[in-house]
């Protein structure tokens, strides 16, 4: 996080109670400024940052430059997509559950219409055709990024001590139930996700009782 | 594509799927992995295209899911992949919006543990796509490699998928020139 984004007590009152603008949104500029958004932003949520600050907030003043950090923090907190959570909450904060669900559609659409292309025109290569050794090739990379991911969001827990080793324990346990002895992962992610939030507290509030 | 998932077999795995995306952990390539690849009802090589065409184009790199509702379900499951991010991250969202303050608690509680969970799941669904592939030990190398080089660089992931596919295709042209 930048010294320019607001810490976590700022993000939840910035979130709860940040400025609306005084005459509802129109839908249908809220779907156009999404739909721009779903077909010109590459990278993720983090790496659109400007082009999101320069639409919502220098050109429309929907949103201030501090609501819109606060809701990205709160984005990549909640389960969902962090981009599209993004999205959603903006929308909610302009036109309700209705605004919500137009603004994440139409942030979806663009590039769902591509990948759907994609995935008509290409389908499974016949065996020793180029096509089925670059599908192959790139079936390769895709695990050793999903690997590096998987280690590199392991790091970003920050965890310490005993508590890193109960994370390490939880991480290793996931695949080993799952592609070893045939639990479920469904099964294993929703006791992982248990039995840390019983385990793995907080820092703070874990210091403060000892 | 007959495979007996269909349009709600689609919509439910997807929006039970999106509940494993915190922070921007892919939890649906674990679960889609888990429930249709390693069972056989989708093949790794367009799994993996999927996930692939999800960093090419614009947008949220979940689109991908599109692309597994189609392969799973044609048109309609597309259709379903789409519904089902978009019900439970509006809800989500909206929640979050509302009662940010009341949620909070919770939230902090269950992102601390989130990460390693996701991070086992991820594992899961790489250890699970490569199973079924058969490998040697120079692709295990080539894995071992990508991965280093994903922790160390951190690179944009289409630069891992393009890099991929042109080895692939520079290994196969030099396949045939041998053999031809």
């Amino acid at each position: 996080m930048s010294s320019t984004e607001p810490g976590n007590n700022s993000v939840k009152k910035i979130v709860a109670s940040g400025p609306v603008p005084a005459t509802p949104v129109p839908l249908l500029s809220l779907a156009l400024v999404f739909l721009k958004m779903g077909a010109l932003t590459f990278g993720g949520m983090w790496a659109a940052f400007s082009r999101i600050e320069a639409d919502l907030v220098h050109t429309r003043g929907w949103i201030s430059a501090d609501t819109q950090r606060a809701m990205m923090i709160t984005a990549a907190l909640i389960p969902a997509p962090k981009f599209l959570a993004f999205g959603g909450m903006v929308g909610y904060r302009l036109r309700g559950f209705t605004g919500s669900v137009v603004s994440l559609v139409c942030l979806m659409i663009p590039g769902s219409l591509l990948v759907l292309a994609g995935a008509m025109l290409l389908r499974q290569g016949a065996e020793g055709t180029l096509l089925a050794a670059v599908q192959h090739s790139i079936t390769l990379g895709i695990v050793g990024l999903l690997l590096g991911n998987a280690a590199n969001m392991a790091q970003s827990s920050r965890l310490k001590g005993w508590r890193l080793f109960a994370g390490i324990f939880i991480a290793v346990m996931i695949p080993l139930m799952t592609l070893v002895f045939g639990v479920p992962l469904l099964v294993m992610a929703l006791l992982g996700l248990v039995s840390g939030a019983i385990v793995i507290r907080p820092q703070q509030e874990s210091d403060e009782h000892g | 594509m007959d495979n007996g998932v269909g349009f709600l077999g689609v919509l439910g795995l997807v929006m039970l799927s999106t509940l494993f995306s915190i922070g921007g952990g892919n939890g649906q390539v674990a679960m889609i992995q888990g429930q249709w690849v390693s069972n056989g009802l989708l093949d790794p090589a367009l799994f993996a295209w999927a996930f692939a065409l999800g960093h090419f184009t614009p947008g949220p790199k979940v689109s991908f899911v599109t692309a597994i509702g189609y392969y799973m379900a044609g048109i309609p499951g597309a259709i379903a992949a789409m519904i089902g991010i978009v019900i439970p991250t509006s809800l989500g969202a909206s929640l979050a919006s509302h009662w940010y303050q009341r949620f909070q608690r919770i939230i902090n509680h269950v992102s601390i543990s989130a990460s390693m969970v996701i991070a086992g799941m991820m594992s899961t669904a790489a250890i699970g796509l490569a199973q079924p592939l058969d490998l040697s030990w120079i692709e295990l190398t080539g894995i071992a490699l990508v991965t280093f080089l994903v922790v160390w660089r951190r690179p944009d992931p289409v630069l891992i998928v393009l890099g991929s596919g042109v080895v692939g295709a520079v290994v196969w042209f030099a396949g045939s020139a041998l053999a031809g």
